[in-house]
């Protein structure tokens, strides 16, 4: 590549790594406890909870959605969820179906006696802090689609930092770091070769966490557009105060879908349903499949199944995208792994920046036949 | 682009490819399979620490 070719690749790289890298820094520094989160979340609540009544039997779902209105009058239902490993079932209440979610109120009852099961929130304020800051910056949308555009120039910021890795390693060796040369031709050296070696990581969780980004206006899409059909060719009344019984919809939609797992239940009016039905989410039992969800709507005042509609493409890329961001789907020893990459990337993001800040106190001073020599002295003989 | 040229690249990309490719297959792997085939995909997924490691022997003994 001819010294013009690199000093245009080098503008780019600077200034999108410029742009987006105090971003990045805060996304990497959020993220290493959040790998975590599970694993806090024991650590910081160790008391394990007991049903009350191992050996009774389950009340059903109606019944817990009369307990947990029952605990929050005034308001209604949203989300339904269901424990995997405890007879615990989760019921997210709201004082309206369009209340934000700092509004809403999730409680666990304890299927075999109803009782509310303490969260294990030490530490939960901490973390969901972390969280927000992470997905957000406590701005919601605006917030969530800026830190995406950050992540999209961040990896415009890789993309030309792979270019420019040529040029930079001609006469050297894949993995040679020049302890003998100055301080910042050091770093050069650490920067280029962490930053080479982590890259497909890197690519895969920014590129993942740009499409978590979009998660609103994704999921609005679908709910305009596949929902609204599943609506179109369904929906002949609005819902009446009488509700058909969610345990038996849910039985119902069970025996539609028998080699499916129930996921959580969205009721109607609330983000993830129509305005007159209960959208119940199920989800494949292969590994391909278990992260891929699908809706089967059933008519909330007369209990009948609407029909079981398939994710679009969209939200099956969001679906998927969600574990290969998080890194939680290797058990502990991805999770370490995960964890070790971030703390590279964080090396990577701040050599860049170390880096950016020692050229331009050079460069200061520099004619243009001067900047030349010098490029010419990093670039190894 | 002269052979000679595309020869170069080749050797300059050729173990960052390497890497790469098996880093992606690892962290698709270990997401879509279970068992030895998920576990074999975490291993992949480490194989850019285990080349810092050796990057940091390699210098360490040159020094």
């Amino acid at each position: 590549m001819k010294t013009k070719g690199i000093l245009t690749w080098s503008w780019i790289h600077t200034w999108s790594s410029l742009i987006s890298t105090l971003f990045l820094i805060m996304l990497c520094v959020t993220g290493l406890p959040l790998i975590f989160h599970d694993e806090i979340d024991t650590a910081l609540n160790p008391d394990a909870w007991e049903p009350a009544n191992p050996d009774a039997e389950h009340l059903d779902l109606d019944q817990v959605l009369a307990l947990a209105l029952d605990n929050r009058p005034g308001e209604v239902p949203l989300y339904m969820s269901f424990d995997i490993e405890r007879p615990v079932v989760n019921v997210t209440t709201a004082p309206s179906v369009d209340a934000p979610s700092s509004k809403m109120h999730f409680a666990s009852f304890d299927l075999t006696s109803g009782n509310v099961v303490p969260p294990a929130d030490v530490g939960e304020t901490v973390m969901e802090f972390i969280l927000q800051l992470h997905t957000d910056m406590f701005l919601a949308l605006p917030g969530m689609l800026f830190l995406g555009l950050m992540g999209f120039i961040g990896l415009v910021a890789v993309v030309s930092g792979v270019v420019l890795y040529a040029p930079f390693m001609r006469k050297q060796d894949f993995g040679e770091i020049r302890r003998q040369k100055s301080k910042r031709v050091k770093w050069l050296d650490y920067h280029n070769f962490f930053g080479v070696v982590t890259v497909a990581w890197v690519l895969v969780v920014t590129a993942t966490g740009v499409i978590n980004t979009l998660e609103t206006p994704l999921v609005d899409t679908w709910r305009d557009r596949e929902l609204g059909q599943l609506i179109a060719q369904n929906n002949k009344a609005a819902l009446t105060e009488q509700r058909a019984s969610l345990d038996a919809a849910v039985k119902e939609t069970v025996l539609v879908a028998p080699d499916m797992t129930l996921q959580f239940v969205a009721f109607p009016g609330s983000k993830y349903s129509t305005s007159a039905h209960y959208a119940i989410f199920l989800h494949g039992n292969t590994p391909l499949t278990e992260h891929l969800i699908a809706p089967v709507l059933v008519d909330a005042n007369t209990g009948q199944v609407a029909g079981l509609k398939e994710m679009p493409w969209y939200n099956k890329a969001l679906s998927l995208s969600r574990p290969l961001h998080f890194g939680d789907y290797g058990g502990l020893t991805l999770k370490i792994i995960w964890a070790i990459l971030d703390v590279l990337l964080l090396i990577v993001l701040l050599s860049g920046l170390y880096l950016w800040w020692k050229k331009r106190r050079i460069t200061a001073s520099d004619s243009p036949a001067a900047t030349q020599t010098r490029l010419a002295t990093e670039l190894p003989q | 682009m002269k052979p000679r040229k595309v020869h170069n690249l080749f050797e300059i990309y050729q173990a960052p490819l390497i890497i790469f490719m098996l880093t992606l297959f690892g962290l698709i792997a270990a997401l879509l399979t279970e068992g030895w085939m998920s576990l074999v995909g975490v291993g992949a997924t480490a194989s850019s620490l285990v080349v810092i490691l050796w990057g940091f022997r390699k210098t360490k003994s040159s020094s």
